[in-house]
């Protein structure tokens, strides 16, 4: 019963999720065809549709073959990672990303750690002072954070810490890793202000219920310490409710990448696929998404297993209760 | 004496009753709630001028005395477009909540309380949903088809419908395993009657606090989307949109670019609090024992 | 109070409000209470009396929003003047308690050992390398002796056993006194037995000291030395359990005890309390009992009674106790000397045949067969009982018998139709069907819809037997007259219900259709001690005055000996005995029945 179930959850897992990934590359690849003008308009993108070049273009992108078999066609060249050139600039679509993908990771990550490190433990802070200055103070800030989609933020605190108090630099994403550091400051703030805030709402909630749960009582009349409970009882019950959420804060932390990348003219992959979609770059939007789903599925993968790191009665195949 | 049921406003009414001191910061939600709508309504009256006007000698000027909070790259007032943009901010985030809990109601009633296969059919369909992220999917979309604002509410609201079902599903399974339930089914009260007289007017309040929460959400994903150029709405200013054109004014007129996200956050926010205070209302209700 | 025994605890004057939404709400009017050591300590009352949080006052672990005044001396230490840290200091190692709900009371991410293992650390003398030993020798205490169980985690154990790891954790820094708060009443009633007579020996082994709260007034009788009985957040009596036992001095006192129905005899009528538990504050400045009381007069109302020594230890609150004592102690006799045979009815049509019954319920990761091979009968106007514990599939049985459950083979005939499987019948005949057996469930707060008025819920039922509208009103009030319900509740919602007064509505509901078999599934267990009686007179005046026909589902054996004329005595999924009841009761057969009868002998027939 002891380490045999990480595999097997693994493999139910991704016996799941590899087809729903092919599903959905199919979509994708199906984009090509849903765009007005049909697929050979968007794929001469700014040049003349002359007879020659839609013959040209027909050809080299097999137009005239079976969806299914274009698809096939597509699909091999994924796997060997070809996705084709961008219309807009003819660069090869993956040495694009490969030029972006850096930044938006650093910045990603960054907004992480300011997640992982103020999210749970404002939840907790909030929770032990209940109804206090404090826990109000924090309830507010959750309140905007969830209401503040990452542009605004990050205009704001783009005027107020850049322009108003001259703290940080205004555009752009900086020289080396520690000018990075300091251009990436406000953007990853304003991306993981939202996530931040649906942690803490979901800890300080979660925290507060276990804190009133008969067993933290029981153990309080043994005589357990202070940090005992705090950490040993409530946390690590309260974790399963906040691991539920981490898929949804994940979703945000993305959708505020992309918004901050546009709003602090930052080049990466989300600045690219904005873009891209309103040159109707086909193969570069395909294959940013692509990329884009694979990641979310390796991400949804790792909050599985998480969620049965926190809960040891999912590894025994036992609803929680 | 009367013996006929509640309606669902008298109940509103009476649960509302139960908690007379209302809190200041839902007053102000609310007062702020009523504003919108004030300027969602009269529009034309309240603002100063009109929002499309351009006057290209004064543009990107700091708030004055004709232009309180100045004005636009294209020499556009500031607050009348504000005013007008609270339409756009209201109507979408509005069919989204509500079209897409119509579809959770439909959906989540049906899979909660019939079970089985209609069941498993739904929650496969809504574990589907919600591996997707929505706000990209629909960016995608509605970028490369084409089709506005209102292909961009429906595709929310398909996007948030399987939130929804969840939440109403959630409830059903609740009150449906609850004996009040089990006693009508013995009865043999028929199948509709439980899900329409009983089963609904137990999970509406719930879902009216959810309504307020959703719309929130709405507003704030709506105006991400039009800032970043997908889905605005065609004529008419918006907020999300308005911060994408006077970002650049940052230097010259700060107010043109912090407004409209004001404007976002303050109603997003009030909503979020109404509902919050609402859910807590609601989930209150029962009774506790000694 | 002078036996030499030291005195580990005294409170004076404990003093208990809640504040919620504004308001205060009393909870504990005034409680004087001592514990000396060896000695155990019963508080015994109804729900709303402040039994619990008065323990956890003492403890000083009240919930949010409930504070406590008043001195609650240990040792030298006034506990609510004292720090946090000072009581914290205190816990477990000088007082320490155990909690009702066994299925709450562990962390459910820890393993079992793990629980007494952290109690265990080195600052408390025991050196790390003998914590497992240690930790083994106190599960051996409660009773656990493989030490496979100290790995599992609390959701692998089964309820009595999560109670036996809680109290060997409470009790791991050795401390003096042991607060009980009802540690066995949600468990079985064999497992009950069993873990209170642990409970018993442990205290008497380390020569602790035990407050001991319970609802059960003869549970305590059997554990306790002394008894303090709580009403409505006030002491009402108290004395030594024997003294008590034989002479209750106070009204509700005598109330609770006869309301506790024995279980050797059967009682012609069921002494009850009329009305329900009122709220600490309606009643505070006279006596809390007195709207209840038979004997109330208008010096009880006139301000609160003080608690006054009437002889050795013996303490009582009622004004007119050496008026009444004599009739007092003359209606305890004649309640003792109530006795009505049971007669069977004599050749009875056989209204509801079930043969060969089973269901089996495939959960994920194993099977339960919660009925198999199950065969019996009711006939006309016949009351007959369904006895086991849970688990027992007792509870599926009356489900399948109206439809909830679908059963997966034998037969279930009931007035002439094949209610086996109730999707298969034709509409008509399911509706027939539906008027003729109907159910009572056992959560009475929640089997009516909140949002819903009576009359309406009344109404409702009236209209599936096709009731025209006209005439429904008049029907409703007659059903409530019916079920001893005032015809005003019909504007009212269940809220404004007490939980009595809800399950007579669902008794009034589930009549509305004309029903000949009514399933009553536990149904007083939820209730207040003082209240079950009543609503069990009602099922018999019922029972007697319609001609109705019972299956009384319930684990209580007693019940079962005021309620039903055969009885089915059901264990893991089998009946194992079955016959007259008086028979079954008195001479059981069957190991099990004569282990659950064993069970109930120590402390209960008066």
């Amino acid at each position: 019963m002891t380490r045999v179930w990480l595999p097997r959850l693994i493999v139910r897992r991704l016996l799941v999720l590899i087809p729903l990934l092919l599903v959905v590359s199919i979509a994708i690849f199906g984009l090509l065809h849903l765009v007005p003008g049909g697929p050979v308009r968007a794929l001469l993108g700014d040049k003349v549709a002359t007879p020659q070049t839609t013959a040209a273009i027909r050809a080299y992108y097999h137009l005239d073959e079976p969806f299914l078999i274009q698809y096939w066609d597509w699909l091999q060249g994924v796997v060997q990672f070809n996705f084709g050139r961008s219309i807009r600039t003819s660069q090869l679509v993956t040495d694009a990303i490969r030029e972006r993908i850096g930044l938006t990771g650093f910045l990603g990550f960054y907004g992480f750690l300011i997640t992982a490190c103020f999210g749970i433990p404002l939840g907790i802070i909030a929770a032990l002072h209940r109804s206090s200055f404090v826990d109000q103070g924090i309830v507010a800030l959750t309140v905007v954070g969830v209401s503040a989609p990452a542009f605004a933020s990050g205009i704001l605190l783009l005027y107020l810490f850049s322009i108003a108090i001259p703290l940080f630099p205004t555009f752009g994403p900086g020289v080396d890793f520690f000018d990075q550091l300091k251009h990436l400051t406000l953007p990853a703030i304003a991306m993981a202000l939202s996530a931040v805030a649906l942690i803490v709402t979901v800890t300080r909630a979660a925290m507060k219920e276990e804190l009133q749960k008969d067993y933290v009582v029981s153990a309080r009349a043994r005589g357990v310490s202070a940090r005992e409970i705090i950490f040993g009882y409530a946390l690590r019950n309260a974790l399963i409710p906040v691991t539920t959420v981490l898929g949804l804060v994940f979703v945000h932390m993305i959708t505020g990448a992309v918004l901050v990348e546009v709003t602090f003219a930052l080049p990466g992959i989300g600045s690219l696929l904005i873009d891209s979609i309103h040159a109707v770059d086909i193969p570069m939007v395909q294959g940013l998404v692509l990329v884009a789903a694979v990641f979310i599925v390796a991400v949804h993968l790792i909050i599985d297993i998480l969620y049965a790191v926190v809960d040891p009665r999912v590894r025994f195949g036992r609803v929680s209760e | 004496m009367s013996v006929q049921p509640l309606t669902l406003r008298q109940n509103f009414v009476a649960v509302t009753q139960l908690r007379r001191r209302l809190p200041f910061l839902i007053w102000i939600a609310l007062a702020v709630i009523f504003f919108v709508l004030l300027a969602v309504l009269f529009a034309e009256q309240l603002a100063p001028l009109s929002p499309n006007t351009q006057d290209l000698i004064l543009r990107a000027k700091p708030p004055s005395a004709e232009h309180l909070l100045g004005t636009d790259q294209l020499g556009r007032d500031i607050l009348s477009r504000l005013i007008f943009g609270a339409r756009a901010a209201v109507i979408g985030p509005l069919l989204v909540a509500v079209g897409g809990f119509t579809i959770g109601i439909i959906l989540g009633l049906s899979a909660g309380y019939l079970g089985g296969n209609t069941d498993s059919l739904i929650m496969r369909w809504v574990d589907l949903m919600y591996s997707l992220p929505g706000l990209l999917v629909t960016l995608v979309i509605v970028g490369i088809v084409g089709g506005g604002y209102p292909l961009a509410v429906l595709l929310l609201i398909i996007y948030f419908s399987p939130a929804d079902t969840r939440i109403v599903r959630a409830e059903a399974l609740k009150q449906r395993v609850l004996p009040y339930v089990e006693a009508l089914r013995t009865l043999g009260i028929p199948r509709r009657q439980i899900i329409f007289r009983h089963l609904i007017v137990n999970v509406m309040p719930i879902i009216v606090s959810y309504i307020f929460l959703d719309f929130a959400f709405a507003l704030v994903t709506l105006s991400a989307l039009a800032y970043l150029g997908v889905g605005v709405p065609p004529g008419v200013p918006d907020w999300g949109r308005m911060l994408f054109e006077n970002q650049t004014l940052i230097f010259a007129n700060p107010w043109a670019a912090i407004t409209p996200g004001i404007a976002i956050v303050v109603t997003a926010a009030s909503m979020n609090l109404i509902g919050n205070w609402l859910f807590e209302v609601f989930a209150h209700r029962t009774e506790v024992r000694m | 109070m002078t036996d030499g025994r030291a005195t580990l605890l005294d409170v004076e004057n404990l003093h208990i409000v809640a504040q919620g939404n504004g308001t205060p709400r009393t909870i504990v009017n005034r409680l004087d209470l001592c514990v000396r050591r060896g000695e155990t300590v019963g508080i015994v009352g109804e729900s709303g009396s402040g039994k619990s949080l008065s323990a956890r006052a003492i403890i000083k672990l009240l919930p949010p929003g409930v504070s406590a005044t008043g001195k609650v001396y240990f040792g030298d230490i006034d506990l609510l003047q004292a720090t946090e840290r000072q009581v914290q200091g205190l816990r477990g190692r000088h007082i320490s308690m155990v909690f009702q709900d066994p299925f709450t009371t562990l962390n459910p991410l820890k393993r079992c050992g793990e629980h007494i293992t952290e109690m265990l650390l080195p600052v408390n003398g025991v050196p790390s390398s003998a914590r497992r030993a240690e930790m083994l020798r106190r599960l051996a205490e409660v009773g656990i002796s493989e030490p496979e169980a100290a790995e599992r985690y609390p959701f692998q154990l089964s309820g009595g056993m999560r109670q036996r790891v809680a109290l060997a954790a409470s009790l791991a820094k050795d401390p003096e006194l042991l607060i009980a708060d009802e540690p066995s009443s949600a468990l079985d009633v064999t497992t009950e037995a069993e873990v209170l007579k642990l409970i018993r020996s442990i205290q008497k082994a380390r020569g602790m000291g035990m407050i001991f709260i319970t609802h059960n007034l003869t549970t305590a009788f059997a554990v306790c030395d002394r008894i303090y009985v709580l009403y409505a957040g006030s002491l009402v009596e108290t004395g030594p359990s024997k003294s008590l036992l034989e002479e209750p001095l106070h009204p509700y006192s005598l109330g609770l005890l006869l309301s506790d129905p024995p279980v050797d005899r059967r009682l012609a009528k069921l002494p009850t309390i009329e009305g329900s538990v009122p709220r600490a504050d309606q009643v505070r400045d006279q006596c809390p009992f007195a709207p209840r009381c038979r004997w109330r007069a208008p010096e009880c109302v006139a301000g609160a009674p003080p608690l006054v020594n009437l002889e050795g230890e013996r303490w009582s609150a009622c004004i007119r106790v050496r008026e009444i004592r004599a009739e007092m102690a003359r209606l305890a006799a004649q309640a003792r000397r109530d006795e009505k045979s049971i007669e069977q009815p004599v050749n009875s049509q056989c209204i509801l045949e079930v043969t060969h019954l089973s269901k089996t319920f495939h959960l994920r990761s194993h099977d339960v067969h919660a009925v198999k091979d199950v065969s019996f009968q009711i006939g006309e106007n016949e009351s007959v009982g369904l006895v086991g514990e849970s688990g027992s599939g007792k509870t599926t049985i009356g489900r399948c018998l109206v439809g909830l459950e679908q059963a997966d083979g034998g037969t279930i005939r009931i007035s002439g139709i094949d209610a086996s499987d109730y999707n298969r019948l034709s509409t008509e005949e399911r509706q027939r069907l539906r008027r003729t057996i109907q159910i009572v469930f056992q959560d009475p707060y929640s089997s009516l819809d909140p949002w819903q008025t009576i009359g309406s819920c009344l109404s409702e039922a009236l209209a599936l037997v096709d009731m025209p509208p006209s005439e429904r009103k008049q029907q409703v009030e007659s059903l409530l007259k019916r079920v001893g319900l005032p015809p005003e509740y019909a504007n009212r919602r269940p809220l404004a219900l007490s939980g009595g007064e809800r399950q007579r509505v669902a008794i009034a509901r589930a009549l509305a259709v004309r029903p000949r078999v009514l399933v009553c599934d536990e149904p007083v267990s939820a209730l207040d001690v003082s209240v079950q009686a009543q609503v069990l007179e009602l099922f018999r005046q019922l029972h007697a005055e319609l001609g109705l026909s019972y299956l009384f589902i319930t684990h209580d054996l007693a019940v079962v000996r005021q309620m039903a004329d055969r009885v089915y005595v059901m264990y893991k999924g089998e009946f194992v005995e079955q016959g007259p009841v008086a028979a079954v009761l008195d001479h059981p057969q069957h190991p099990y029945t004569q282990r659950l009868i064993a069970s109930l002998e120590e402390y209960r027939n008066w």
